[in-house]
């Protein structure tokens, strides 16, 4: 295959990756909690899509809109239920609560559900789209649509508007955020309902890309995670960088070398990243 | 023939945090058997010099010596091992442990029994251990908590867990004792009891560095005084010399401390 | 965050309880209804050790490790591999088997523990991961995902007597409990020790404990490589019981298992969790629920626990002591 398709193709996994890493590390920038249920929040969001196109005749754009306010409502319940009593600096706490609410949400989708994998048929399967002289599935294209434009609107709230300042502020530390008149808890909750939202929009677009089935969410979790890990914790500009970093190295493996390699590409980067810059592409240095 | 050189000596200690400098060009010296007092306003770098002094910060210049043996860029564990035992001006106790279980391990890491001794239980080991109880037991009677020793430190006030910590920083026989705020949030039963060990300990040739807002304790205790502004020395002396210095008193006022200045200088 | 007490709450009653679980639990093939109970009890030992190790470095160093079933299924293949490719006795296979994992632990924990707590938990569950890819994809050495199959048993022989037979349920039982106690007690024997007060110091409070000369880093390694032997031990066995082993044995069950048993039981509370290892494997057996529903189960307990008892069993009913002796004090 042609590098420059295998390049291609990875910068639209990256950009899928990207939502669901920029998720992730928005939620633990504001809350410090790494959350190990984002993997099926993810799978709820194609899920939802699933059962949406399948047996209520959506359109796949409303669906994936739909899908995604769905998932958000999910996690706004979860941070008022779960999150919202983890202190900062309970850190552990924070991951084994988000790690049960991810073994339920699973083991109750497998139940309800059936762990039978599923093909998403939309409107827009099967049919490709012509880029730069590439060929790209549509779905692919679409997916990638949704991803830059749900990213450069969250890069925009978050710099241009006094909420998005708040959040900033709540990253780096609780008192800004006061002195910028918001209350934590609210700019904490509206950061889960970002986070979540786009985790469920990243299942969604994906749903007709990939087969559907509740076990679909551990091992985009781990890239999340390791997106995170190399972007350096908590920063967003980081999250999609790396995410798009580990798209190209696992198209590129998969492409020139085989299947494992592709699958042990995010293992690779990760290991060569904390060799050399072990707080992350944009982390400011070791502990002492 | 006994050693010219002080039990401390701190040369041109500078640290910056993002361009602005906590520390600017400390020096000063430490003599055995003495309470050097280390005093100045909010802010004047006195936490920051200490913690670079004890490894808990990296400064960008300067040297610290003690004994003669070099401790710049040290790691904290490696600093207190070397002899420099400190107190945290947030106290800072094992909550969970009793008292016992508290000041034992403050010792562990120096009476020189490996790891694997530990594990096989040999006599050497036992016999530490022993030791550390009796010398625990006997600095928990000290700070008065002999009753208390079999409960979680959680159990104590913050006065008491104060008193806790200073045994602790006892524990392993230290060069030098830092002690940081110590009077901090505690009421006047517990600081006339601190004021009244510390005495008697340095009567018994214990060298202590405390660094305190309340000025009155530190004229009445320290026999010398080092006083600190916008991370520089401002003066050095003995008390009765820096009560009289007009600089001092000058960087006192303007400050919400000038008023307590005052009085601790001329209200008696 | 998890904590330790080492003040052990009520010593006689302990003591006997203590006495009477030994004797249940040295006597079970004796009046076990059937192989199955046996085979489950069995299963209960092995996720005692390994939830041990996990204890040692969450509980005690106050580390969150998801590297416990990596180097469960490290041991696993390690010493499968030593038996059916190089001929080695279980036994010395088991030996080495842990040696590996320790080895393994403190090359990766130099890496890990430089970076921060949070990058911790993540390296240690790509280490899992990675492992379990490298088993499934790795297949000149591994086979895959076909497994090793046709594990021998282990026996424990004096002379050419056979004591125990590795072959039947009580016989793999009594190796297992043999194994696990020794395991466990010398787990024990070494946490009460200064070295165990050290992991909690650090755990507690790191900068207090480096300020009275402790490295926090030289007992956070040790820990970790302390959970790694544990853990890659009661792997090593656990596949003679199974008499195969394939990349399943790094199935996010068990790691899910271990630390629901951590966490219920206490983290930082010995006897606790070793309960709760008991609890837990017979819980199912009991409630005979489907796999989903069990795992449904075991992540509402997990949730409500965290929500409501973070310290677990253990660190409730500490704190009620606590509580108790205050009033009275």
């Amino acid at each position: 295959m042609l590098v420059s398709t295998l390049i291609l193709n990875g910068l639209v996994m990256g950009a899928i990756y990207a939502l669901i890493g920029v998720g992730l590390s928005l939620i633990f920038g504001v809350l410090e909690i790494v959350n190990f249920a984002h993997g099926q929040i993810y799978t709820l969001g194609a899920l939802a899509l699933a059962l949406l196109v399948g047996h209520f005749g959506f359109g796949f754009l409303p669906a994936a809109f739909v899908s995604a306010l769905g998932v958000a409502a999910f996690g706004y319940i979860l941070y008022v239920l779960f999150l919202q009593h983890i202190r900062k600096g309970e850190f552990e706490r924070g991951i084994i609560l988000t790690l049960g609410i991810g073994i339920v949400v699973q083991n109750a989708l497998i139940y309800f559900y059936g762990a039978t994998p599923q093909i998403v048929d939309t409107e827009f399967s099967f049919r490709d789209i012509n880029f730069l002289g590439l060929r790209v599935e549509m779905i692919k294209a679409i997916a990638v649509g949704f991803a830059i434009v749900s990213i450069t609107a969250l890069h925009l709230v978050l710099t241009r508007t006094r909420f998005g300042m708040a959040i900033r502020a709540l990253s780096q530390n609780r008192e800004a955020a006061l002195v910028v008149g918001m209350r934590p808890e609210v700019v904490a909750g509206h950061a889960v309902v970002i986070g979540t939202a786009l985790a469920g929009l990243a299942g969604a677009v994906l749903a007709p890309v990939f087969t559907v089935h509740p076990l679909m969410g551990a091992p985009i979790l781990f890239k999340a995670f390791a997106i995170v890990i190399i972007g350096g914790l908590g920063h967003l500009p980081g999250a999609v960088v790396a995410s798009l970093i580990i798209g190209v190295s696992e198209s590129l493996a998969g492409g020139l070398g085989s299947a494992s390699l592709q699958d042990a590409a995010v293992f690779l980067v990760m290991i060569a990243m904390l060799q050399f810059r072990p707080m992350g592409l944009f982390g400011k240095g070791v502990r002492i | 023939m006994p050693s010219q050189q002080p039990l401390l000596s701190v040369e041109n200690l500078s640290k910056s945090f993002s361009g602005i400098r906590a520390v600017d060009d400390l020096t000063f010296a430490v003599e055995r058997g003495e309470i050097l007092g280390l005093i100045g306003p909010n802010g004047s770098g006195k936490s920051t010099s200490i913690d670079c002094i004890t490894g808990f910060a990296r400064a960008d210049q300067g040297s610290v010596l003690l004994d003669g043996k070099r401790l710049t860029g040290a790691r904290a564990e490696q600093i207190a091992q070397a002899g420099l035992s400190r107190t945290f001006q947030n106290v800072r106790v094992y909550d969970r442990l009793t008292l016992m279980e508290n000041v034992l391990i403050a010792r562990q890491a120096y009476d020189g029994v490996p790891w694997w001794q530990a594990l096989a239980g040999t006599q050497a080991c036992r016999g530490a251990e022993r030791r550390a109880s009796e010398r625990g037991r006997e600095l928990i009677h000290l700070v008065g908590l002999a009753t208390m020793s079999a409960f979680p430190a959680a159990f104590l006030s913050y006065g008491q867990k104060k008193l806790l910590a200073l045994a602790m920083a006892l524990m392993s026989n230290p060069k030098i004792v830092i002690l940081d705020e110590p009077l901090a949030g505690v009421n006047p039963t517990v600081i006339r009891r601190i004021g009244g060990l510390i005495q008697s300990l340095n009567s018994n040739g214990q060298t202590f560095i405390i660094v305190e807002h309340n000025v009155q304790f530190i004229m009445e205790h320290c026999s010398r005084v080092v006083v600190m502004e916008q991370g520089r020395k401002l003066a050095e002396g003995p008390p009765s010399l820096i009560k009289e210095d007009e600089r001092v008193l000058h960087a006192y006022l303007g400050k919400a401390d000038a008023v307590a200045m005052e009085l601790a200088f001329h209200g008696q | 965050m998890a904590a330790a007490s080492m003040n052990s709450p009520w010593p006689p009653l302990r003591r006997l309880g203590l006495s009477a679980c030994a004797v249940i639990l040295f006597t079970l093939p004796l009046w076990s209804p059937s192989d199955y109970i046996t085979g489950i009890a069995t299963l209960a030992i092995f996720f005692a050790v390994a939830s041990t190790g996990l204890n040692v470095v969450y509980g005690y160093a106050g580390l969150l490790s998801f590297a416990q079933v990596g180097f469960w299924g490290l041991g696993a293949y390690v010493s499968a591999l030593l038996v059916t490719d190089h001929g080695f006795s279980p036994w010395t296979a088991i030996g080495c088997a842990g040696a590996v994992c320790v080895f393994t632990s403190l090359a990766g924990g130099l890496a890990a523990l430089r970076v921060s707590r949070d990058a911790f938990v993540v390296i240690t569950l790509s280490f899992s991961l990675l492992l379990q890819l490298l088993a499934r994809s790795w297949t000149s050495l591994t086979r895959g995902a076909m497994g090793i199959p046709g594990l021998p048993s282990p026996q424990v022989r004096l002379g050419d007597a056979i004591l125990l037979d590795g072959n039947t349920a009580s016989g793999f039982y009594w190796i297992a409990l043999g194994c696990g106690a020794l395991v466990v007690a010398a787990t024990w024997w070494l946490l009460r020790s200064r070295v165990g007060r050290a992991f909690v110091a650090v755990n507690l409070d790191e900068n207090l404990a480096r300020s009275q000369g402790i490295s926090v880093f030289l007992h956070q390694l040790s820990a970790f490589a302390l959970s790694a032997l544990i853990g890659g031990l009661a792997g090593a066995l656990y596949v003679f019981k199974l008499g195969i082993v394939d990349p399943g044995i790094f199935d996010i069950y068990y790691a899910q298992m271990m630390l629901i048993i951590v966490i219920v039981g206490g983290a930082g509370h010995f006897w606790f969790v070793l309960l709760m290892s008991f609890v837990f494997t017979a819980l199912p057996e009991l409630l005979r629920l489907a796999p989903e529903l069990r795992m449904i189960l075991f992540g509402l307990v997990l949730i409500i626990t965290i929500q409501f008892m973070p310290q677990g069993l253990g660190g409730y009913l500490a704190d009620r002591r606590n509580r108790m002796l205050r009033r009275t004090e």
